[in-house]
């Protein structure tokens, strides 16, 4: 009985194709490992160039606010306001004459003390930072600091 | 096929000794030391910048909120040379009249020769103001703007405002100027790291510039990176009144002018608290143009004199020495003292201002006349130890603790010490061979004024951080004679005074106080009768005082004598300052409280 044995496994041309998806199949894992790496990555960017504005955006309300409070000190700085007063025509007490004014006690009148300080202790300092040290640091640090941190919390 | 397989074979091994070689090469370069410090070095000069950054500078408020320092916003405008060298001429046209700079500075700042490692960038001004960088804003946009003929866009293409840039950058300002500048001090914008000088810019740098961080900032944009929080420098409101201070400032001004004095200083204290409510000096500068300090300012008249610059009070020391008298029960105040004119001791005589002997005196006719004399005898009767003593609970000895920088004191020599000898005791007694500076006075006389309760003298009322305020609280710091002692004391001066120097009276409200006329020593010479300190310290009202004022006029030519420049100068300032410290005078108390209301030219409203 005569019999026929094959020489390949099989045929050459499936081989091929079976050698052409495996690549292919590499290649899309790595195109997708490498697509969510640059979706993260442009999400990142993003992320950052928000933040650099709002920064700049911080830094020039910051110096917007000390330059205003300023002009407002300018504005009602001594001379500027006696020079105003004067230009509407008052003129200064003379302290000699005792005729052109008049003392008298108001009941329940505080002393300036504080109250007009209260303005004083609004001044706006800079903002903090609404960017949680989470998404600054890395997961490297951030297991440090947590396991140190509880290490330190245990003892 | 078979050659196709062994192909394939060589390939597969060419390329795995291709990627192992790459494997372990990147292995070698990621734990090799010298490798990592290479990438570190690279990566310090191309991947990261480092600057410095600091927090806005708190400010500086009087008493009322109003901003004695704050800070403004101003702009460094500066070519860059790479692209201004070649029409520096058009540069400066734009830039000169929107700048108000000099057309020739500019131009030769635009073209200075572009170099890489030696001249990047030449900068013209640091104080551009918003709307100059708005109108230069402007004329670039014009420029881009404009239509070109073919033949022009190819000639002048270059000339254009692209090389003019600018930064943004905060100053320090002083909106009130020279208003109280000696007790603000001034902190050099130009150059910052210089620190802060005088003052309380000074005093309270530390707390004023916030913080100051070095930060390394990733090139990387992939690297996620943020300013740290920056909280701004706490901020300090100042016990003065600014409308206050400027009239003592004015006064104090046109008497160094008028007197040809070297220098002036007023201060108005609270005795009940401490509180600085005016401390002015004359002369002043700008703070804004704070570099003319050196000019102005020497060792022997300093920035300012209130707490800077021991002096030999004279006569107006007279007051510690009648008051440790009294409080010791070495005297009375009618106790007599016969002048003889002249009080001597180890065969040195002292003499009386004058030369003259008054005969009898009592205590008050020794203040009237100012005899040094009495005031000698007196010091011998308390004794040299406790004499001493006195001064020490006086606080005479060591600086006040004021918040300013710079606060100086002259040690006293007592018993024992080098420069002591037994003439020391009578000369110290009426203020000579004695140093002291007029804070240190006014805290003194600030017991005579409060019981003899001495209160720390502070100029900060309280200072503002970003998370909580801290406000002075008045402290007293001795009791260094009897509340009856303060009472005594003070009648007994508010008494003197009518005689001695009627022109510091203020018109409706009864002062206690004391002239003083210091001669100073000249090296080689000695004691100068026509070079003196001419000093007044004041307090009222005499029943129940509110105010202490000094008063200092150094070396003035015009007239030496204490009770005649520095005595009416006190009442001018006072008379006017009352109202501002919201005082009423005897006469308007009397008119409120009791049913007669005294008539003006009367002096019953002295004794209500």
């Amino acid at each position: 009985m005569k019999t026929s044995q094959s020489a390949y496994r099989l045929a050459p041309w499936r081989k091929q194709i079976q050698n052409i998806l495996n690549v292919l199949i590499a290649l899309i894992f790595i195109a997708s490992i490498t697509m969510i790496y640059l979706y993260c990555s442009a999400q990142m960017t993003k992320m950052k160039l928000e933040i650099q504005v709002l920064h700049d955006e911080r830094s020039s309300l910051t110096r917007m606010i000390a330059d205003n409070l300023t002009q407002e000190g300018q504005i009602t700085s001594f001379f500027e306001m006696e020079k105003r007063a004067r230009q509407a025509g008052y003129i200064p007490i003379d302290m000699y004459d005792e005729e052109v004014y008049t003392y008298l006690p108001v009941a329940g009148f505080q002393d300036e003390s504080f109250s007009s300080l209260n303005g004083v202790s609004q001044i706006n300092s800079i903002p903090v930072s609404i960017v949680k040290p989470e998404y600054t640091e890395s997961l490297q640090r951030w297991l440090k600091e947590n396991v140190s941190i509880k290490k330190s919390g245990d003892q | 096929m078979n050659r196709i397989d062994s192909r394939l074979k060589f390939l597969v091994i060419a390329l795995s000794i291709f990627f192992g070689g790459v494997f372990l090469r990147i292995l070698y370069l990621q734990t090799n030391a010298s490798a990592i410090a290479l990438k570190e070095s690279i990566g310090e000069s191309f991947e990261y910048m480092t600057l410095e950054i600091n927090s806005e500078r708190g400010n500086i408020y009087d008493r009322q909120g109003y901003l004695l320092a704050g800070n403004s916003v101003s702009y460094t405008v500066s070519l860059k040379l790479q692209t201004s060298n070649t029409h520096g001429e058009f540069i400066a046209n734009y830039l000169a009249p929107i700048l108000n700079m000099d057309h020739e500075v500019i131009k030769k700042s635009a073209e200075i020769k572009f170099d890489e490692k030696k001249a990047v960038e030449m900068p013209l001004t640091n104080f551009a103001t918003k709307e100059q960088i708005e109108k230069i804003e402007q004329v670039k946009k014009f420029l881009d703007q404009r239509e070109l003929s073919s033949f022009e866009s190819k000639t002048k293409t270059l000339e254009n405002l692209d090389s003019v840039v600018y930064y943004p950058n905060i100053h320090r300002y002083y909106p009130n100027k020279d208003l109280a500048s000696n007790v603000i001090g001034f902190f050099p914008f130009l150059n910052p790291s210089a620190g802060a000088s005088y003052g309380i810019e000074q005093f309270y740098d530390e707390i004023l510039s916030g913080h100051s961080i070095e930060h390394r900032f990733s090139l990387d944009p992939n690297v996620p990176d943020t300013i740290p929080d920056m909280p701004k420098g706490a901020s300090v409101v100042l016990t003065i009144d600014r409308k206050v201070q400027s009239i003592v400032e004015d006064s104090i001004k046109e008497a160094v002018v008028n007197n040809k004095a070297k220098s002036g200083t007023i201060i108005i204290s609270n005795p009940k608290t401490g509180e600085i409510m005016a401390m002015a000096t004359y002369p002043r500068i700008d703070p804004n143009e704070y570099w003319k300090s050196s000019e102005v300012f020497t060792k022997d008249n300093r920035f300012n004199p209130a707490v800077m610059q021991p002096y030999e009070v004279g006569s107006v020391f007279k007051v510690i020495t009648l008051a440790a008298g009294i409080d010791s029960g070495a005297i009375k105040p009618e106790t007599v003292f016969n002048d003889t004119g002249t009080y001597d001791i180890m065969g040195v005589s002292i003499y009386n201002w004058d030369r003259g002997a008054w005969g009898p005196q009592t205590m008050i006719g020794c203040m009237q006349h100012s005899l040094n004399t009495c005031l000698s005898w007196i010091a011998e009767q308390i004794g040299v130890d406790r004499f001493y003593k006195y001064l020490d609970a006086f606080g005479l000895n060591q600086p006040t603790g004021i918040q300013l920088a710079h606060e100086e004191y002259y040690p006293i020599s007592k018993p024992g010490d080098n420069y002591w000898t037994p003439i020391s005791l009578p000369t110290n007694s009426f203020g000579q061979g004695i140093m002291t500076t007029p804070i240190q006075m006014i805290t003194a006389v600030n017991a005579l004024a409060n019981g003899g309760k001495m209160m720390k003298p502070y100029i900060v009322k309280g200072i503002y951080f970003d998370d909580h305020a801290e406000i002075t609280q008045p402290e007293m710091i001795g009791q260094p004679i009897s509340a009856e002692t303060a009472k005594t004391v003070t009648e007994m001066l508010a008494t003197s005074l009518e005689v001695e120097a009627s022109d510091s009276l203020m018109e409706y409200t009864r002062i206690a106080g004391k002239t003083g006329t210091g001669e100073i020593a000249k090296e080689g010479v000695g004691y100068v009768l026509s070079v003196t300190n001419a000093s007044f310290v004041g307090w009222g009202p005499a029943d129940d005082p509110q105010f202490v004022a000094y008063v200092w006029l150094q070396e003035p030519l015009v007239n030496i004598w204490g009770s005649e420049v520095s005595a009416p100068l006190f009442s001018e300032v006072m008379t006017e300052v009352q109202l501002y410290l919201h005082l009423p005078t005897d006469r308007q108390l009397a008119c409120i409280y009791t049913e007669n209301c005294p008539s003006k030219d009367s002096d019953e409203y002295h004794y209500w």
